[in-house]
């Protein structure tokens, strides 16, 4: 059973750490993840939490292993343009 | 390649006459001043005393006599629609439209600067290109030499950013150097050894430097149509000044710049000076023949060039290339600095450069316009300790005269007696003289925006304009004598070779009363004990100290309330100091300031670099492989340790570095702190994180804290 949505702040979860599911939505949406499919997400940990009581796997792996995940930013740096051969400043001619 | 032929166009005859003429009205003009000064003496330069007087006072009188007859030339050159000789002007404008552009690097080197600034001059500079249609040509280097990871961290994400912002991937390079050899010169040293092949040009911004598309596109045009230009350096106009200081500077340079730069420029012709930024260089040739040498001297005059450009300049016109300064390029901009501190601060690392310039004076082969130049780089700040010996040499001539009985034989033996004599009129015609060449650069400045319709409308009118101008000129008065002792101390340090701190620039913050009160204290101190000396001695001679004294006494109230912003507010909404960019801002400047750079948040770069998911996926993939020895090993197992215990204010600047530079650190790092406990250090850390907006997403929409309660316990 999924935990009631009604009450009014959200419970700390993870013991011994206590941490909010706020946490993990923040977590989320740092990443990109839209505020609904987040939210969604948050809800889906709830209740595996719920459901696992003695533990498993950490909120973390939990979250990445959500299909929201999927929805994430992108991150991709561009690469450095291709070098186009060393050069070494000439010194200057009174120095020679 | 070396080149000896000019261009064929015949601006080297051109460049002799003028020169000529200017050196004959200045040196009339300061043996003309200083044939006054020596009748106002008492004994008429018979004296050793009034000798150093006469000499101090010929050297200084020389340094306004020129900048008067460079804004006569100015003024002249305006009004008769502008220099014939320069390259804008000798290419025709439909030639120009039809040229071809050329690969171009546009270099916009980085130090510790403040990244939103920095990269929102960048961006605008980027949009610009793009709305000119030309970016295809163009590719832009972010050359960093940061070394503090809190501020390379975070450049390397507002880069990353602004790529995913404008879809400028590939298009927008970032490069650090993890050693810092030879500070600027070396950054592009840098460049030019990995990438300096792949392109004909490259355009050199400064961290506040701001140019428009068209600009930019003009100037390679200009080098294409002229293969024997090397360096082109544009006139950047001072913009977005919104302190009280910074005001009045951009209200100087915009009043005064046009015709001043139309001077220099038509003097200077193809053997101008390079000012190191808002400037484009043909590669090749700088790859040839701008090789900087190592001073082999002593103190100062050993190690590395600190001030670059002048001497690449003089180099490369060596190697038979031309250096042209293009006043009639617009578009082209900096900022001034926003306090009279920071003027300083900068000044301080300035004139430690332009006195190495020292080294290079008599050097062979260099042009004859270059040595000018180094000279005049020197002068503008040894003129100050020159001016403060004068008024030492003036204070003590004056207590000699009135303490010490008259000598009337000071030599033995002498048949006629030495009478001191006083000319009170050749005294006022000497005021009066110097008075007309300090300020008629300013008059004809006025005149030229007032007979100039779209200048003068755009700078308040002539009412508004006449009211800047005073205040403009009650302000530069104010902070003459303030700058004159600060220069005199940096030129003495200068000398001494002591160590100057190679910093980034502020660009924002306003002068705090006690950094003022410490800082001018001390010259505060020996204005109050000059004016008291000068009163005990003579009234009048303390009247006559006042306008040097005064503004020395008051120099920390000064400093602070021309640093505030609300006084540069004010001003401007009266439409008092206004610039032509203010009225009808270009498209450019509103770029500038409207870009808000997503990682200037409230964590700092490495706490972002460990925490924000994007962040630490971006730093992961641009890490260095390392290999994994067992030190580095236990370095990175220590470190990590400390750090998830005691959070990122545990580290050492150094530990930092090692773990940013780290992919496997960053990594366990990442997973470590969002494990830790809401009253850790990182739980601290994550809260503050995520009661920002939401930084990195493209749609508006989310632009929201990342905690709204309801969206959690609202969730389905």
């Amino acid at each position: 059973m999924p935990p009631p949505l009604d009450h009014g702040p959200v419970p700390l979860l993870f013991e011994p750490e206590l941490l909010p599911l706020v946490r993990a939505y923040g977590y989320l949406r740092l990443a990109g993840v839209a505020p609904a499919a987040a939210a969604a997400a948050v809800a889906r940990l709830q209740t595996a939490i719920a459901r696992d009581v003695a533990g498993g796997r950490d909120w973390r792996q939990q979250l990445l292993a959500d299909p929201v995940w999927a929805g994430r930013r992108v991150v991709s740096a561009s690469p450095a343009p291709p070098l186009s051969g060393r050069w070494q400043r000439p010194v200057d001619v009174q120095d020679r | 390649m070396s080149r000896t032929a000019e261009s064929g166009f015949p601006w080297r005859a051109r460049a002799r006459w003028r020169r000529s003429l200017f050196l004959v009205l200045v040196l009339a003009s300061v043996a003309a001043a200083g044939w006054g000064m020596r009748e106002v003496l008492p004994y008429h330069g018979a004296k050793p005393l009034e000798v150093v007087i006469l000499v101090l006072f010929c050297l200084l009188f020389a340094g306004i006599t020129a900048g008067f007859w460079i804004a006569v030339y100015g003024f002249a050159l305006r009004r008769l629609g502008g220099d014939p000789l320069s390259p804008l002007r000798r290419i025709p404008a439909e030639g120009l439209a039809a040229t071809g552009l050329a690969s171009t690097a546009i270099l916009f080197p980085v130090y510790h600067e403040e990244i939103e600034r920095s990269f929102a001059g960048l961006r605008a500079t980027y949009l610009s290109l793009a709305a000119s249609g030309a970016l295809d040509h163009f590719e832009f280097f972010i050359l960093s030499d940061s070394r503090d990871p809190e501020v390379w961290l975070a450049e390397r994400e507002a880069w990353f950013e602004l790529c995913e912002e404008l879809g400028a991937q590939g298009r927008i390079h970032y490069r650090r150097r993890t050693l810092n050899v030879k500070r600027k010169p070396g950054n592009i040293s840098d460049f030019l050894a990995r990438w300096g092949n792949g392109y004909r040009y490259m355009i050199h911004l400064d961290a506040d430097s701001i140019m428009t598309g068209d600009a930019l596109v003009t100037m390679v045009r200009l080098m294409e149509r002229s293969p024997e230009i090397a360096i082109l350096q544009t006139a950047p106009a001072l913009a977005n000044a919104k302190t009280f200081h910074a005001r009045v500077q951009q209200f100087g340079s915009q009043l005064y710049g046009p015709l001043v730069l139309a001077g220099l420029a038509a003097l200077q012709l193809g053997e101008s000076t390079f000012w190191g930024h808002n400037a484009v260089l043909r590669i090749a040739p700088f790859m040839a023949h701008a090789g900087l040498p190592q001073l082999r001297g002593w103190g100062l005059f050993r190690g590395s060039v600190l001030s670059h450009d002048f001497v690449e300049a003089a180099l490369l016109r060596r190697a038979g290339y031309e250096v042209w300064l293009e006043p009639g390029l617009g578009g082209s901009y900096e900022e001034a600095p926003p306090s009279l501190m920071d003027e300083l601060a900068r000044d301080r690392r300035w004139v430690k450069g332009n006195l190495q310039h020292l080294a290079f004076l008599f050097r062979p082969g260099f042009a004859a316009a270059h040595r000018a130049a180094f000279l005049n780089g020197i002068m503008n700040y040894c003129s100050s300790a020159l001016w403060f010996a004068f008024l030492v040499a003036v204070t003590v001539e004056t207590a000699v005269l009135t303490l010490l009985p008259v000598a009337y034989f000071p030599e033995p033996y002498a048949l006629h007696p030495l009478w001191p004599e006083w000319r009170p009129d050749w005294a006022l015609m000497l005021v009066s003289v110097t008075a007309i060449v300090l300020f008629s650069p300013k008059v004809l400045a006025f005149l030229d925006v007032v007979l100039d319709r779209r200048r003068r409308h755009a700078m308040g009118g002539p009412l508004r304009l006449a009211a800047s101008l005073a205040i403009e000129t009650v302000v530069s008065s104010l902070l003459a004598p303030i700058r004159m002792l600060a220069h005199s101390q940096f030129v003495t340090e200068a000398l001494l070779n002591t160590q100057v701190l190679w910093a980034g620039q502020n660009r924002t913050r306003e002068t705090q009363w006690s950094e003022a009160l410490i800082r001018q204290a001390p010259g505060s101190l020996l204005a109050l004990a000059w004016i008291g000396f000068a009163y005990w001695l003579d009234p009048r001679f303390f009247l006559w100290s006042l306008p040097v004294a005064a503004p020395l006494v008051f120099a920390a109230p000064i400093s602070v309330w021309l640093s505030r912003y609300r006084a540069g507010a004010r001003l401007r909404a009266a439409g008092l100091l206004l610039a032509p960019e203010e009225s009808v801002p270009p498209p450019v400047l509103d770029d500038l300031t409207a870009y808000r750079c997503p990682v200037s948040g409230n964590l700092s770069g490495f706490p972002r670099a460990v925490l924000s998911p994007v962040a630490n996926a971006l730093h992961l993939q641009l890490a260095r492989p390392r290999g994994d020895t067992p030190l580095r090993h236990r370095i990175r197992e220590r470190l990590l340790a400390i750090c998830v215990k005691g959070g990122p204010a545990a580290l050492s600047t150094g530990d930092k570095r090692f773990l940013a530079e780290d992919a496997q650190a960053l990594a366990a790092l990442h997973q470590a702190a969002w494990e830790q406990p809401p009253d850790s250090p990182w739980g601290v850390q994550i809260e503050t994180l995520l009661q920002a907006p939401v930084p990195a997403l493209p749609s508006p929409s989310s632009l929201e804290p990342l905690v709204p309660a309801a969206a959690v316990s609202g969730a389905d």
